[in-house]
């Protein structure tokens, strides 16, 4: 049996917030093959994104392991995590916020080219303008956006910048959390497609976090559905949606607005 | 004479007079209740504020809004104030921010009750739990005793929704209110408002980017593009004939649950070439 890309034992996270101690995911395990799709669904607070950011090494959990392509990443300490940081790329919900404001568009896309723990892990001589230029016709935006500001493009645009950037070590693995629910519903689409497009050219695995289960049904091959800390069904995305084994999942399904036409 | 009557309403900000909705009519029947819709820039929210008199002091207003017969534009912020809470009321989308984190939800909700109608305290406490447990809180005398950051987002939000009803206004003017919630939170929020809205007879008007959310709660919508209203009509008719290449546009990036998961997924570019997005 091959290794999966992705593998967590019995991972726990609790967070202490002054005397009150929220146990944010309880003891998840998980594995995830090279070239898969995951969708982690749930409401806030059911230790989706806690999840991922344990993934993506940028939280430590409380107890428990993950291994990446079968190395411990749990122990590691960060100067040890370059192969992580260079391989693993996240692209978050709201680019107003997550695009330094002051900083130009080239040096945001190419800034994790820059860093000294991912830089060591890329083969030499990566050339950073010719980088920039190839992952901003990847996610279609104008050649000359470089010397542009974060300020002086719309929301989907901005989700396309944090998408470059995300693309520029050329990851193997992108992480979205909820990477279209701060957009119009007219401009998903656009960032829905570019990302099915991506993932499939460059061969992508992704990991996406929503509570929107439409979002998740059409980006991702396998679906995890989250509660309370723990995964409460997981299974591929097709037979989740068709026949849905837990309540809860029920209750998420049902709640998704529908066009309603009366009379 | 409409409950609310918008003619030809333009709205510009600023010295250099950028138009941010431009010759805006409309009109809202008592009890009826209308979608607007448009992406962020559309110039719905501005239609909303120009509505209420809360537009910013850099905003020149032209055209004219009736509300019940009295005219909103020009008139003074002490006239206006009378109104805001009493005829109409307004639903913001950022539940956190419209309260005010240091004083208890109870509290809140029947200040608009004290400074409206002059109830004392004491009876005002009856009626806010009452109204509290009419959208939907379960123990509403727990709520009322707690601060803004015990409740979760959903309960905010339907403190605000308690608070813009407990007058019963003629108008709730709801601005996006589900955007910030979950799924789930959303359903029950929306059954709520539809459900409060109709028990009280209020007209509404409601702003959302999304179609499907519109839906749930109105049967007349107007679309707005770039500061002007380009299709309006029944939720039906927007879906089985619209005539404009932008609505046709949004009715099918709206339709998610259509889309064959993995396909290219319509967009409003594919009906409707505007300026690149």
């Amino acid at each position: 049996m091959t290794e999966p890309l992705y593998r967590a034992e019995a991972l726990t996270r609790r967070y202490r917030n002054g005397r009150t101690e929220v146990l944010a995911l309880d003891a998840v395990d998980l594995s995830l093959d090279a070239g898969q799709r995951l969708g982690i669904v749930g409401e806030s607070g059911s230790g989706k994104s806690t999840l991922v950011r344990l993934l993506a090494g940028l939280d430590r959990p409380t107890s428990g392991r993950v291994w990446f392509e079968g190395t411990e990443i749990t122990g590691l300490p960060e100067r040890r995590l370059g192969f992580l940081r260079a391989a693993v790329q996240m692209v978050f919900q709201d680019p107003r916020s997550s695009l330094n404001p002051r900083m130009n568009v080239g040096d945001i896309i190419t800034e994790p080219l820059r860093s000294r723990l991912v830089r060591r892990q890329l083969p030499g001589g990566i050339d950073h303008a010719r980088r920039l230029a190839e992952v901003l016709e990847a996610v279609d935006l104008p050649a000359d956006s470089g010397t542009r500001y974060p300020h002086e493009f719309s929301g989907g645009q901005r989700q396309r910048i944090a998408i470059a950037r995300a693309l520029a070590p050329k990851p193997e693995v992108l992480i979205a959390d909820e990477p279209v629910s701060a957009l119009d519903v007219s401009v998903r689409a656009q960032v829905l497609n570019l990302l099915t497009d991506l993932v499939a050219a460059q061969g992508l695995t992704l990991i996406v976090v929503s509570h929107d289960l439409m979002v998740v049904r059409h980006l991702c091959d396998r679906l995890a559905v989250m509660r309370q800390g723990r995964i409460v069904e997981q299974g591929d995305t097709a037979s989740v949606y068709g026949d849905p084994q837990t309540d809860y999942t029920k209750a998420l399904l049902a709640a998704v607005p529908k066009i309603r036409i009366e009379g | 004479m409409s409950l609310l009557e918008v003619s030809d309403l333009t709205v510009s900000f600023g010295r250099r007079r950028v138009e941010a909705v431009r010759g805006v009519s409309f009109r809202l029947e008592a009890g009826q209740r209308l979608g607007v819709i448009g992406e962020s820039g559309s110039g719905k929210t501005v239609t909303a504020l120009a509505v209420m008199g809360l537009l910013p002091e850099n905003a020149h207003v032209s055209g004219s809004v009736r509300l019940a017969g009295t005219e909103i534009v020009g008139r003074s912020e002490s006239a206006l104030a009378g109104l805001r809470g009493d005829v109409m009321s307004m639903v913001f989308q950022e539940p956190m921010t419209a309260l005010d984190p240091t004083m208890r939800v109870g509290r809140q909700v029947a200040e608009v009750l004290r400074l409206h109608q002059g109830a004392e305290s004491g009876r005002a406490r009856d009626r806010v739990v009452a109204m509290l447990g009419e959208v939907g809180l379960a123990d509403p005398e727990r709520v009322a005793d707690a601060f803004p950051h015990q409740l979760s987002g959903g309960q905010r939000q339907r403190v605000i929704l308690a608070m813009a009803l407990i007058n019963s206004p003629d108008l709730v003017i709801c601005d996006e209110p589900t955007t910030a919630l979950d799924v789930t939170v959303q359903a029950l929020v929306l059954e709520k408002l539809d459900e409060v809205l109709t028990a009280a007879g209020a007209a509404c008007l409601f702003i959302s980017h999304d179609l499907a959310v519109v839906s749930q709660v109105c049967d007349q919508v107007m679309v707005m593009l770039d500061g002007e209203v380009v299709e309006a009509g029944t939720v039906k008719e927007l879906f089985t004939a619209a005539t404009h290449p932008y609505t046709r546009g949004l009715v099918a990036t709206s339709r998610l649950d259509l889309a064959e998961p993995g396909e290219r997924l319509p967009t409003v570019e594919d009906y409707y070439a505007g300026e690149q997005r």
